[in-house]
């Protein structure tokens, strides 16, 4: 395998978009990634798409890659359709990098879009819940906030983690997202307005949540001979590592722990050396467990983490300096995707108001999805360093 | 009794006249499963068949959650949890006849409680599982 380098990152700002349709939020991440690499679109050779819910949403189930790029206007390539719930962008990643890796093409493109909101909120939900095997964990009445909420609990019973602590993770991804032009939510919230809002499963509140959304983002990767043609910075993917739930007993260590590991080993870096990450708090207060599972610090020391400010921007190790999915948004198929985007510019130092500094030389992506006997069904990690 | 299906499949079966849980054992590393997998995912051995394994009805929460959102279909709140049987098994399952929620915490005794969802097409009772908690004063 030879050594693999992101060439190129966009987005469109998330958001409710009633009137935009998956094609145009495509389009817009497409183009914007392909400017920002320098490589002439007739260079990019595959391409991966990552969607979660248009099947349910629109009702286009099959070819979703072929048809929002036949609007993109990248045809006459191979197209493969990436579906892991919300960890699609990731896994688009993952493939996009071994299509380089292999050698057997020379650029390739992940391109991750979601559109939830289609005016019908009972549909949408649907569509969210079927992330789920639908014939167990469905019919035994799973909901997703109450198992983040169990996973929670369990930690504040453990470590004795408070309220306020939880609630400090919403106002942190608040304050940055409010300095970030692509999130969804850019107001700041205070940690009463935190506790008071509406509760949703004990102790999660209703702001401390993701909210629904639209939106895509995408990444062009390519090898170092490409690389050497282009401006942008060497920003290489040290690892990309994707992993799938086991049927769990007592004890067993978490999906992420094990991904984890597998991403710090193939990487040769470990978690001390991260300056920057961008994680899955589908609902803020599992990234308190979260910086114990990717080993930034030890079991039961998040809650201190997050009270002395190390996770803040500005602090020694900034966790999502995007607002993260409770700020930035969360369109399933385009959240893997828009947390490497968003490390990028922190790497290349273009992450404006938000930028961490001193600009960072090492990030980790953490992305997960569904559910599956009671674990999270897929997790990526990716670590990307600049050289 | 009226004939019955389970709601989930494969999670009940009848024990000395009682409806119970069923997961599988394999015979190889002794790992017990629920709902009752096919084959262990550790020892991959299609050879070596996995047994049923009828499990025990009463356990502790590991876990609980008391939300105020449900899937359609189901009541507000929506109170789930983890339940720790003693063959090591951790099961998802909801909680009822639980009285106040203030006093429900993680490390309480529960027990197995049968209830009826519906009927089917064919008429049939469908059951599903939940645990109810044992508080001291019970």
């Amino acid at each position: 395998m030879r050594p693999v380098y992101v060439l190129g990152v966009g987005m469109t700002k998330f958001g409710k978009y009633i009137e935009k349709s998956l094609k145009e939020l495509s389009f817009e991440a497409t183009w914007n990634a392909i400017h920002d690499s320098g490589v002439r679109p007739s260079e990019v050779e595959m391409a991966f798409f990552a969607n979660a819910y248009a099947g349910l949403i629109t009702g286009q189930e099959s070819i979703r890659g072929q048809t929002v790029f036949r609007e993109i206007g990248l045809m006459g390539i191979p197209i493969f359709n990436i579906e892991n719930a919300c960890a699609s962008g990731s896994s688009a990643f993952h493939l996009a990098h071994l299509a380089v890796a292999s050698g057997k093409v020379e650029v390739a493109l992940a391109l991750g879009a979601e559109k939830l909101f289609c005016g019908d909120l009972n549909k949408s939900l649907h569509a969210l819940s079927t992330s789920s095997d639908l014939e167990i964990e469905g019919r035994m009445g799973m909901l997703f906030a109450g198992i983040y909420s169990m996973r929670v609990r369990n930690h504040m019973e453990r470590y004795g983690v408070t309220r306020e602590q939880l609630a400090k993770v919403a106002v942190k991804n608040h304050d940055h997202g409010a300095l970030n032009p692509y999130a969804q939510y850019r107001n700041r919230v205070s940690v009463d307005e935190v506790l008071e809002s509406r509760m949703i499963a004990d102790p999660i509140t209703l702001l401390m949540t993701c909210p629904m959304g639209d939106g895509a983002a995408a990444v062009i990767v390519g090898s170092e001979d490409v690389l050497s043609r282009i401006k942008q910075p060497a920003v290489r993917v040290a690892a990309t590592v994707l992993q799938t739930a086991k049927i769990s007993t007592i004890g067993d260590r978490s999906i992420v722990e094990r991904t984890a590991k597998e991403a710090y080993d193939e990487a040769g870096i470990g978690p001390k050396e991260v300056s920057v990450a961008e994680v899955h708090d589908a609902v803020a207060p599992v990234e308190l467990l979260l910086y114990e599972q990717l080993g930034f610090c030890k079991p039961g020391e998040s809650g201190h983490w997050i009270d002395e400010g190390v996770t803040w921007i500005g602090g020694s190790l900034p966790v999502n300096p995007s607002g993260g999915l409770s700020s930035k948004g969360h369109p399933a198929g385009a959240t893997g995707l828009a947390q490497i985007t968003e490390l990028v510019w922190h790497l290349r130092g273009e992450a404006g108001e938000r930028q961490t500094e001193p600009i960072p030389k090492v990030a980790l992506a953490e992305n997960g999805g569904g559910n599956v006997a009671g674990e999270t069904a897929a997790v990526a990690v990716h670590i990307l360093v600049r050289e | 009794m009226k004939e019955w299906v389970p709601e989930v499949p494969d999670t009940l079966g009848v024990n000395q006249g009682e409806i119970r849980l069923i997961g599988s054992e394999c015979p190889l590393c002794r790992r017990v499963y629920f709902p009752a997998r096919k084959i262990c995912p550790d020892c991959l051995d299609d050879n070596r068949p996995m047994k049923t394994k009828i499990l025990s009805d009463s356990g502790r929460i590991y876990s609980f959650s008391v939300a105020q959102v449900a899937p359609p279909g189901f009541k507000v709140p929506h109170v789930q949890a983890y339940v720790d049987l003693e063959e090591g098994v951790r099961l998802f399952t909801l909680l009822v006849k639980y009285g106040d929620v203030k006093k429900l915490r993680a490390g309480l005794p529960v027990k197995l409680v049968i209830g009826e969802v519906g009927e089917n097409d064919e008429g049939k009772k469908r059951l599903n599982y939940c645990f109810r908690p044992i508080f001291e004063e019970d």
